[in-house]
């Protein structure tokens, strides 16, 4: 019979958390200030020992919460009736109301810097709604680590991790490969947290998260819940010669969305009155619907933009987040300020559909997930891309909450294992098959490359009247694509350990792919992100319910689940 | 997405911090040479943290944008243009 040690090194640890930026590090931190005596593990393909990992420090270091001036009920109620449309589990979204704050001063105590004003109060910018925004520290997880590891924290850097191992129904670890050698790492742990980010099917820059955990979650059994409204996006700046396109935070179309123009007309206003405080499908089907009836193109005006208030809003508080805004985008070649250029929507993704409780455990025991792990999963935010995709700097605040729910709820799980004394012991049969098809790639001549499948996979993933503007039709066309990247996937070969990690991540993203339009194609009606042509309307008598997806053998099981209002105090609308 | 890694090699004190700070890990070290090369360019976010965190500014990242991870007309509408 096979040993473990014979199949790579064996680490065994209380609790093992994958990813180790912001959400990592905060589970981490509050899985130690709960039980100080249990061991914590990060593993991470970058560098979280020195806290360079994740893309949490890569963003324009926004932070958004429910401020001490602000009714937390009503941010209850803003999120139920203009974010979430009632999708929300409203024990999550009012925890977060009450302890968004808490949380963000009680991170000053792991070293977490904010811009702060002469009395020492966070300076933030008030929204016309019960939210703020406030500036922190972009390299926030340096400190964060440093203080983690000051804590007892352990790391080991450079490990892809590819997939859970379960003791019977409950969680038992994971195994890995390090990319700089190829070792082969299995992890026994009493309590696993997934924080390895969100699904970007690798669309844009820096929303490079490739949905491993999402992908390992779900090949373990776990549910999957609200995976239809992963399509976040932006407007995609067209360079002079009508070809080359951007997105994002270089793009210098970001949160220009309510200044759309077609032959002269505000189309944003035509399509999606008012004020809206971030990108969103209906801001993607303004450009579609104009662009289809022959109106295009589709240009942005800056200047509007801010005339009104604009960039300004967002950065006079925080200079190193608009330095760090405007200089990709110098670097790019496109000035932020007073322009007028030709857009089109495109596409970042933001699957994070893992179903978790308001422990942030998922439906197997001792599998936790966190940060944009389970943004969507958690159901806080209801029927958006979570972190909600309508509020900017809602990324890092999602980090710190469900990773401070991780923590705690992993090491709660582990410190009861340990008082029952039962073992937690791994499968070695389960651990060699795992081996060797990470490996497999390694070993064929002539196959697919992992990057050629993500290729494939973005090819169902980056159009936008697949994703944004959703019909059965298309949807049915888009999972041509995935079936087709799926039939490749046995074929993949890798010429080194970092190009078999795209391997890993070619296979997660067929499988969110594959989510998002079962799901998509389940919820026959419009409500938040989730747009259908073919079902306009938002359809509370029948669709006030999550979708959940379990694994099935091979393929996906679908149900869905009625929201408990009962257990909630506010209820939908009638009609 | 990344064109050209530019190096200063008289600037470098070849302290490696850049092969450290790449959260997509980019950077490896050219051990012939003693200084950085970008191995894998196509996964280059051009977050531009290479450059800050040198701390000799001896880095210069140039982007490439034509060459994506997806052709450009995917970011549209399929069959429509």
């Amino acid at each position: 019979m096979t040993d473990l040690a014979m199949l790579g090194t064996v680490h065994s640890t209380d609790i093992l958390i994958v990813g180790g930026a912001l959400s990592g590090l905060t589970a981490a931190i509050t899985a130690k200030e709960t039980d100080p005596q249990l061991d914590v593990l990060i593993v991470d393909k970058a560098r979280a020992s020195k806290g360079w990992a994740g893309k949490a420090s890569r963003t324009a270091g926004l932070i958004s919460y429910v401020s001490k001036d602000n009714d937390p009920e009503d941010f209850v109620k803003f999120n139920l009736n203009e974010i979430g449309f009632f999708l929300n589990d409203q024990h999550m979204l009012r925890d977060f109301a009450y302890n968004s704050r808490r949380l963000v001063e009680h991170a000053t105590v792991w070293g977490v810097e904010y811009k702060r004003d002469e009395n020492g109060g966070i300076e933030v910018a008030q929204w016309p709604f019960p939210f703020v925004t406030g500036g922190i520290d972009p390299d926030m997880c340096l400190a964060m680590s440093a203080y983690a590891k000051k804590q007892g924290v352990s790391f080991i850097d450079r490990i892809v991790i590819v997939d859970l191992l379960k003791d019977g129904g409950r969680m038992a670890g994971a195994c890995g490969f390090s990319i700089v050698d190829g070792s082969f790492h299995i992890f026994n742990a009493k309590s696993v947290i997934l924080a390895c980010g969100s699904q970007n099917f690798d669309i844009t820059p820096i929303w490079c998260s490739t949905g491993i955990g999402q992908a390992m979650a779900f090949r373990a059994g776990a549910q999957m819940r609200n995976a239809e409204f992963a399509n976040m996006g932006d407007f995609a700046r067209v360079d002079e010669d009508g070809k080359t396109l951007y997105y994002g935070m270089h793009g210098g179309a970001h949160i220009g969305h309510d200044h759309l123009y077609a032959k002269g007309e505000n189309i944003s206003q035509k399509w999606r009155p008012g004020f809206h405080t971030s990108y969103d499908p209906h801001a993607a089907n303004a450009w579609y619907q104009e662009t289809i009836a022959g109106n295009g193109p589709v240009v942005m005006d800056m200047n509007e933009f801010n005339a009104r208030g604009g960039g300004s809003e967002f950065f006079k508080y925080h200079p190193e987040g608009l330095r760090r805004y405007t200089h990709n985008q110098e670097v790019a070649g496109y000035p932020f300020q007073n322009q007028v250029f030709q857009v089109v929507p495109g596409v970042i993704s933001e699957l994070s559909c893992i179903r978790i409780n308001n422990q942030a455990e998922t439906t197997i025991p001792g599998l936790f997930a966190v940060g944009d792990a389970a943004g969507e999963g958690s159901a806080r935010a209801g029927a958006v891309p979570t972190p909600p995709a309508k509020i900017h700097g809602t990324g890092l605040m999602n980090a710190l909450f469900l990773g401070s729910k991780g923590g705690p709820g992993a090491a709660t799980h582990a410190r009861a294992i340990l008082a029952s004394g039962t073992a937690t012991t791994v499968d070695v049969a389960e651990v060699e098959r795992i081996r060797e098809e990470t490996f497999a790639p390694l070993q064929r001549k002539g196959g697919v490359s992992g990057r050629e499948i993500i290729h494939t996979v973005q090819e169902a993933m980056a159009p936008v009247d697949y994703v944004m503007v959703k019909s059965e039709a298309r949807m049915t066309e888009a999972l041509g694509w995935v079936d087709k990247a799926k039939a490749m996937l046995p074929e993949m070969a890798a010429e080194d350990y970092h190009e078999l990690s795209k391997c890993v991540d070619a296979r997660s993203m067929v499988i969110g792919a594959e989510l998002f339009y079962r799901a998509s194609l389940e919820r026959k009606e419009s409500r938040g992100f989730h747009l259908r042509e073919d079902y306009p309307q938002t359809d509370n008598e029948n669709w006030l319910k999550w979708i959940i997806i379990t694994r099935d053998r091979d393929g996906m099981k679908i149900t869905t689940e009625p929201i408990p209002f009962d257990a909630y105090d506010y209820k939908p609308p009638v009609g | 997405m990344l064109k050209e890694l530019k190096v200063n090699e008289e600037a470098c004190t070849q302290c490696k911090t850049c092969t450290e700070v790449c959260f997509t890990n980019v950077i490896e070290w050219d051990e012939e040479n003693q200084k950085p090369y970008a191995k894998y360019p196509l996964d280059c976010q051009v977050c531009c943290i290479c450059e800050a965190a040198c701390p000799e500014k001896a880095l210069e990242v140039v982007p490439d944008w034509s060459k994506k991870y997806y052709p450009s007309y995917l970011s549209t509408m399929r069959g429509r243009q």
